[in-house]
Formats: structure tokens, C-alpha cells, sequence
């Protein structure tokens, strides 16, 4: 009872204090919803194809087109100077230039140029869209080569060029179209999602950014509380070092509950990102990485004398966990030394979990080891708050 | 009531309390006197059990201090801090609800143990005003009202009138004369000799972790001159030269 009372002391702390409850809210519900209505749909960069087109005849309207109807990508013509200085300012990655006299070359049946600037690789979307733009070139300078090499053939045999018209064209045209469209090897496209859900990778991390800095922030109330001797008074009311642990790190965790249950109400009902299936697992996980939290805060709070320490590390630790972790960005493969630290983070194993939840089949037991990770760094936390509280309380 | 008995307490090498000897009656205001690093306030965490001494014995109304009963005996003492321990976004009565749910009464005792000492120390009117918006005065009563709403035996103040106005330094003395009519012990530590010679009915003078003197104020200034012309500062600055 008096373990629950000291908990509560710090939810009705907060709650008494209206400015801090409405940031405690609003912030992180503000900042889910920009990540819904950002990344809701199809990513920005996703399919489209950036291109700048000097040539402005057939030829270039039908690659265009190609582009849009048979590879599904949205196309965007615009001016060299417009295309150069989204590029420079980064704002695209790459974009490609038909140059004049593009559909002559073509239909000539020379190979065609085109000519594509880049930062770096041009991004991954960058790189597929390349090998589209190469595949719909060869295709195009194939039905050339194969129209001109018929038409040869057909002078041979003494056709009547006056046909050409009437039979020919029309026959070619049947005939490249059949052959796009039933290509000599199948890749099956099975849809699993409306779009892509660029929401369902960032949104965990807004979430577990939020666990994680809420928990921690909560360390330099512990140090005041130290300091100002209010645990002193604990004390003296004969709790013991350990229920004093236990009560400041359950009122870690109800208030940070408070901001989880917000952000919950806010995916569930802006971005369909959770559902009901996985709901109830969702909030259990994230239950128990707010507990890994809450023990980190409370760890703080009992190593770090001055409230300001203890908030400095706050933010230290939760820009580390957001840095890594998998929170926004996965770290390339080559990075051998941030793969390895990333193991490290709380954030990594809490990401991990709640996309797994997300896109799994939504059972705690698809991610025990998330799991085992989380509850075996809360333990051990506490266990050494609890020995080190007492050595500092008890010299 | 509290025996401290041949206590030393060092503190890297050097000894906060040196031998310490004293007995405190039941009832009695027994005031700690030095200068800065005379040991005060080690003694006050040795006797309130805060501390450990690393040797000597402490015994608080006949039980001996012991990891064993730590947690029985502590439930006897109240300790009022230097510091503001409060909840300073919560009212005046939700503290003293709190800590005195937390010294173990039920919500119903915590009720009527809070209205009791609102009134005594003058903060009936200001029962649901945040603490953050008392005056410095109010504070401190609210913050010695917090440290007694377990009803305890013995109060510990930690020079509870530093930086406080006289009209505040009044009402807490006279909160502590009611204190000891209900049969408290209270044991403070002060810088302020007038103070301890007004209020105290037993003084120790410490200098270095050592007990350099200990009577009643008016022994101590007839030891040194018979006819009590000296003030308790003078005998304090003779002591400690």
C-alpha cells in the first residue's frame, strides 16, 4: 500500500503540474501525428523517375510513358535548371536528361544515349530506378532493331511498301506489345499492403524515443528528491532501501504509462498502424521497455549527485538510442563497429520487438528474445540501484 | 531517551565525532552547538540513525542501534532537514497526507493528524495552496509540521532557522515549546547562541568531533563567571578560541 502511495506521488507530481502534463502529452501525440501524415503513404522518393527531356519527340514520350503505364513510376518532367538545383540542394538524389535528337538515334536503330546526373549512388531508389531506365531503353532499341530487321526482310520478299501502312506497322505493334507483355521469364507480384507503410518503421521509433527520454528525464527528479532530503523523510516512515527503489521505479513507470497510453490512443486511431490483434501484445512489450527504462532512470537518478548531471545523461543516452538502435535508419552493413554497438542500445531490442509485433504474427513469443534482453536489463539495473543506494545511504 | 556512547565517525582518515558521550532525557530540548565542522551535524545523522558510527553505541529509549531493529526504531524519530523536503507541486495538505501515509497512518489518522498541525502551525487557510507558492516562512512550519505527522519521540531539526525571519524564527520556537509539553524530545543544531540559550534546556558545545562542554545554558555561563553576566556567545567564543 505504501509501496503504491510512494509511486503515485509521482504521478500526482505531475499531473498537479499542468504545464508539464500538457507537454508530457502533447508532444509526443503532436509528433506521431506528423509521422502518420509523413510517412502514412507512399515515401516521397519512392518511383519516381526525375527526368529532363531536351528531345520532345516520339520516341521520348513513348520511353515516358513506358515509365508510367507498363513500370508504374510517376514520372516528373522539369527544366535542367529546376532538375540541377533540387540536385544540388540535395532534395533529389539523381535525375536523367533525354538529350535532342534522342528519338532519331533510336529510330535509326543506333544505340541510345542518355545521360544521368547523381549524388553518390543516387540513393537506392536511384539505382533501381537506373536499371528501369536501361531495361526500358534495351527494350526500345530491341523493337527498333527487330521492326527495322522485318521491314529489311519483308523489301526482300517484294512487299508491297504501300502495305506498309495497312499490315506492317499494325502487325509490329501486335506483336512487341504481345511480347512485353508475356515475357519469357514470370515474376509474380503478391501484394501484402495497400502501399508501403513507411509509418510502421518510423512509428516505433517516435515511440520508443519518447519511453526512453521520459524514463531517464525522470532521473534528476530522483536526485532532487536525494538531495533536498524528501528521502530522508522515507526513512524515517521505516521503508526500507529496497521499497523506496521499488516505489520510485513503479512511479517511473505510471508516468510514463500515462505518455504511452496517449501515444497508443494516437496510433491506433491516426494510422491503423496497430490493430486489434496485436494491440494488447504491443502495449504488454511496451510495458516491459518502459520498465528497462524506468530501472536505467533510476540508476541515474542514484549514480549522479547534481539534478543537472543527471539530466545531461538523460539526454545523452536517449540521443545515443535514437542515433542507433534501428530507431530511424538501419546502419550499413559494412559498419562492422556501429552493427556490434548497436547491440548494445535498449532501443535496438525495443524496435526490433515492436516491428516484429507490427508486421509478425503479433505473438510475444515470435520476440523472447527481445524480450529476455528487456526484462534481464531491468533486474540487473535495479539490483545494483538497490546495492548502491544503500552504500551511498548507509556509509 | 537517546544514549550516544563513545561514537567515533571518520570521514577519510579524519574523525567527524571523537569519542562523543551524552545521554538525552525524555522531554527535554537538548541543542547541538560549534562552529562550522565541529561535528554537529554528524552527530545529529549518528543519533537519527542516518549514519553509521564506526564505533560506539547508540541507544534510542532502551534498544540498542543494530541493522536488526533499524527499520523498528527509526519509526520512534523524526528528522526535520536544513532543506525544504516537500513536494513543492503539491498542496500543504497532500504533504502531509503523503508522508504521513508514509509513516504508517491510515487516510483516515492522516486526515486528522494533518488538520491538527495545519492549525499549529498556522496553514489551515492555505491547506490546498501548492507549497510552491508559500512563502519561505510558511515553508519552514510546513516542513517541521511533515517531519512530526507520524507523531514521533524524538525530532531531529538541522538548523531549522537558518536564513529565516524573525517573526518565523518566533512561531517555530514556540511550536517547539508545544512540542515538548506534549513530552518530545527535540535535539537541534544552531549557529545562533541567543537562540539555544532562549530555547534549549541542555546545551553541548562541540569543537573537532569532541564534546568541549555540556550543561544547561545557565550553568554553563555561571562556570564562567558566577554573577550570569556573560551571554552563552561568550562562553561559546571562550570555548572555542
Amino acid at each position: 500500500m505504501r509501496l503504491l502511495a510512494l509511486a503515485l506521488i509521482d504521478v500526482k507530481s505531475l499531473t498537479a503540474n499542468k504545464r508539464e502534463l500538457l507537454l508530457h502529452i502533447l508532444l509526443p501525440a503532436l509528433i506521431l501525428l506528423l509521422v502518420a501524415a509523413l510517412f502514412g503513404g507512399e515515401p516521397a522518393l519512392y518511383g519516381e523517375a526525375i527526368l529532363v527531356n531536351h528531345d520532345g519527340e516520339g520516341m521520348a514520350e513513348v520511353f515516358m510513358e513506358r515509365l508510367e503505364e507498363e513500370r508504374g513510376l510517376k514520372v516528373l518532367a522539369i527544366d535542367q535548371e529546376e532538375a540541377q538545383r533540387k540536385l544540388m540542394s540535395s532534395e533529389i538524389l539523381m535525375f536523367a536528361e533525354i538529350p535532342s535528337g534522342f528519338t532519331h538515334t533510336l529510330s535509326m536503330g543506333e544505340p541510345p544515349e542518355m545521360k544521368v546526373y547523381r549524388r553518390g549512388v543516387g540513393g537506392s531508389s536511384g539505382q533501381m530506378l537506373l536499371s528501369l531506365y536501361k531495361a526500358v531503353l534495351s527494350e526500345m532499341s530491341g523493337e527498333v532493331q527487330v521492326t527495322l530487321l522485318v521491314r529489311e526482310i519483308a523489301a526482300e520478299y517484294g512487299d508491297n511498301p504501300m502495305r506498309e501502312e495497312e499490315v506492317f506497322i499494325p502487325f509490329m505493334e501486335s506483336f512487341l506489345r504481345s511480347a512485353r507483355l508475356n515475357p519469357t521469364v514470370k515474376v509474380e507480384e503478391v501484394p501484402l499492403g495497400r502501399t508501403q507503410n513507411m509509418a510502421a518503421f518510423f512509428i516505433p521509433g517516435v515511440m520508443t524515443l519518447f519511453i526512453i527520454f521520459t524514463a531517464t528525464f525522470y532521473a534528476q527528479n530522483f536526485v532532487r528528491e536525494k538531495n533536498n532530503k524528501v528521502m530522508e523523510r522515507y526513512f524515517f516512515a521505516g521503508l526500507s532501501r529496497g521499497e523506496i527503489i521499488s516505489g520510485k521505479f513503479l512511479g517511473c513507470i505510471f508516468r510514463g504509462l500515462f505518455q504511452l497510453l496517449v501515444m497508443l490512443l494516437v496510433v491506433v486511431f491516426f494510422t491503423k498502424t496497430f490493430s486489434g490483434a496485436n494491440l494488447f501484445n504491443i502495449l504488454i512489450f511496451a510495458l516491459a521497455f518502459l520498465a528497462a527504462v524506468s530501472s536505467v532512470g533510476v540508476f541515474m537518478g542514484i549514480v549522479f549527485p547534481r539534478p543537472e548531471q543527471a539530466l545531461w545523461a538523460s539526454i545523452i543516452f536517449s540521443m545515443f538510442n535514437s542515433a542507433l538502435g534501428n530507431t530511424f535508419a538501419f546502419p550499413r552493413g559494412e559498419l562492422a563497429l556501429v552493427n556490434f554497438i548497436n547491440y548494445f542500445t535498449l532501443s535496438y531490442y525495443a524496435n526490433n520487438g515492436l516491428r516484429g509485433l507490427i508486421a509478425g504474427d503479433g505473438l510475444l513469443f515470435s520476440i523472447r528474445v527481445e524480450i529476455f534482453v528487456i526484462l534481464s536489463v531491468t533486474l540487473i539495473l535495479l539490483a545494483v540501484s538497490s546495492a548502491l543506494f544503500s552504500q551511498v545511504e548507509n556509509n | 531517551m537517546i544514549q550516544v556512547l563513545n561514537v567515533v565517525k571518520k570521514y577519510k582518515g579524519l574523525k567527524a565525532l571523537d569519542h562523543v558521550t551524552l545521554s538525552i532525557n525524555q522531554g527535554e530540548i537538548f541543542g547541538l552547538l560549534g562552529p562550522n565542522g565541529a561535528g554537529k551535524t554528524t552527530a545529529l545523522r549518528v543519533m537519527s540513525l542516518l549514519l553509521k558510527p564506526d564505533s560506539g553505541e547508540i541507544i534510542i529509549n532502551g534498544t540498542k542501534r543494530n541493522e536488526k531493529n533499524l527499520r523498528g526504531v527509526q519509526g520512534l524519530l523524526g528528522v526535520c532537514p536544513q532543506e525544504i523536503a516537500l513536494y513543492s507541486e503539491l498542496s500543504v495538505k497532500d504533504n502531509l497526507l503523503f508522508f504521513g501515509m508514509m509513516g504508517g497512518l491510515r487516510r483516515r489518522e492522516a486526515v486528522e493528524r494533518a488538520q491538527i498541525l495545519m492549525e499549529k502551525v498556522d496553514l489551515e487557510e492555505k491547506a490546498r495552496e501548492k507549497v510552491s507558492q508559500l512563502s519561505g516562512g510558511m515553508k519552514r512550519r510546513l516542513n517541521i509540521a511533515v517531519s512530526i505527522i507520524h507523531n514521533p519521540m524524538v525530532l531531529f531539526m538541522d538548523e531549522p532557522t537558518v536564513g529565516v525571519d524573525p517573526r518565523t524564527r518566533t512561531s517555530i520556537f514556540s511550536l517547539l515549546h508545544g512540542f515538548k509539553e506534549n513530552g518530545m524530545t527535540i535535539i537541534y543544531t544552531t549557529h545562533y547562541m541567543e537562540e539555544a540559550d532562549r530555547l534549549c534546556d541542555r546545551v553541548a558545545v562541540m569543537d573537532r568531533g569532541r564534546i568541549i562542554a555540556l550543561d544547561t545554558p545557565e550553568a554553563l555561563k555561571s562556570s564562567f563567571d558566577p554573577l550570569k553576566h556573560i551571554s552563552l556567545e561568550e562562553v561559546y567564543l571562550r570555548l572555542t578560541e
